[in-house]
């Protein structure tokens, strides 16, 4: 990790030096520079997900974006004791996580997945069914899961991490997260045969 | 289920059964059947059809996030300017005094004739430091002797009642205050004494 290594001076070494970097050298970098260039990137890289992420939590998706907003500033003063062993991913899902259940706790709302914080069911698959009428059932089903698996689902198809991730974040062992991954595909998998049926 | 390989997850995301090459035919079927695999696949392409494509704006929100992190940085610069001053004044501090122990030392060893300048205290009262007295072993000690030459005897008339002659020695006058101390002394008069005149 030498974030000093490079630093770019044009527009298109930018955007290289944006796809390359990882993520734990820009927060080195945050932390020994104050790096506007790190933080935009990181920024770029994390934001949108994260409030989607929080929002699943917070029900709200100014009030997520206002929870993320207040991690990345967090994040401004702690990057110095950030562990670079660690990924910086799964630490910052974590921080959100937390603090969109503290701001859970205080609205006293309950995990949920909604409609309107995703976009409507795509018919771009082969599955030849009424999106709407899927996306309500998918909904009824999501939300019917616990909240591990809600959570799993969530940073496995929403947020795209690896099993490694889901189980430091969610504070579980791996082997877990495969075994909840399997039966959740396994159960979607049978609501969509019967709503096919129906 | 726990010990399925991440490949089986990642390969199920994307791909159906008769998609997979040998190989990873080989692998799936070595954890799971291959309408375990599709049943599996299907539960994936139904989820990921329904991750939120939606795009939000969140420039408020890095300008925010931004902001923090020039005033962290401004803050940064302040106390490391403080930081220079005190290393600065201490720094000072011990070259003045290194300096000084050097001169001084280089005025004893090197120059050791040269005068230097010195305050001196004067005041005005004298003290004078007599030294102590020669004491001898040899003692002076005068002796005086005092000599008694023995009184010529007189011969006393002793019959002076039946004498009518006075003594030549004894004087009117003096009989007669040693008869009035006498009486003083012993209380009686002049009369009871008795004796009368001589």
């Amino acid at each position: 990790l030498k974030p000093n290594a490079h630093i770019p001076s044009t527009v298109v070494q930018e955007r290289i030096f944006a796809s390359t970097i990882a993520d734990e050298a820009l927060v080195l970098m945050l932390a020994k520079e104050q790096s506007q260039l790190a933080m935009n990137i990181l920024f770029d890289r994390y934001f949108a997900k994260l409030v989607f992420f929080a929002n699943r939590y917070v029900q709200d998706h100014e009030l997520s974006k206002d929870v993320v907003q207040e991690c990345f500033i967090k994040l401004i003063e702690v990057s110095k004791s950030f562990n670079t062993t660690h990924k910086f991913s799964t630490w910052m899902y974590t921080i959100v996580r937390n603090a969109a259940i503290s701001t859970n706790r205080k609205e006293q709302k309950h995990m949920q997945f909604t409609a309107d914080a995703a976009t409507s069911l795509t018919t771009q698959s082969h599955i030849n069914i009424d999106a709407k009428q899927a996306e309500q059932k998918l909904y009824n089903y999501l939300n019917a899961l616990s909240e591990k698996e809600q959570l799993v689902y969530e940073l496995k198809i929403n947020q795209q991490l690896s099993i490694k991730e889901i189980a430091a974040i969610a504070d579980i062992p791996e082997g877990s997260v495969k075994s909840c991954l399997f039966y959740l595909m396994q159960k979607l998998a049978t609501q969509l045969k019967y709503l096919r049926d129906a | 289920m726990h010990n399925l390989p991440d490949k089986i997850f990642t390969l199920a995301e994307q791909y159906n059964f008769s998609e997979l090459s040998a190989a990873e035919k080989g692998l799936v079927l070595q954890h799971m059947s291959e309408e375990e695999y599709g049943v599996m696949h299907d539960g994936f392409t139904l989820a990921m059809s329904n991750v939120p494509t939606a795009q939000h704006d969140y420039a408020d929100n890095k300008a925010i996030i931004l902001d923090a992190l020039i005033a962290k940085s401004n803050t940064v610069k302040l106390s490391a300017v403080k930081n220079i001053r005190i290393w600065q004044a201490a720094a000072a501090v011990l070259a003045v005094c290194t300096t000084s122990l050097c001169f001084n030392n280089f005025n004893k060893k090197i120059l050791p004739n040269t005068a230097s300048t010195k305050t001196i205290l004067v005041h005005d009262t004298i003290v004078k430091n007599t030294p102590p007295s020669i004491i001898t072993d040899t003692v002076y000690l005068t002796k005086v002797e005092t000599k008694y030459l023995p009184t010529p005897s007189t011969s006393v008339n002793t019959n002076y009642a039946e004498s009518t002659e006075k003594p030549s020695f004894v004087s009117d006058t003096f009989n007669k205050n040693y008869i009035d101390s006498l009486t003083q002394r012993i209380g009686f008069s002049e009369a009871e004494v008795g004796m009368g005149t001589f």
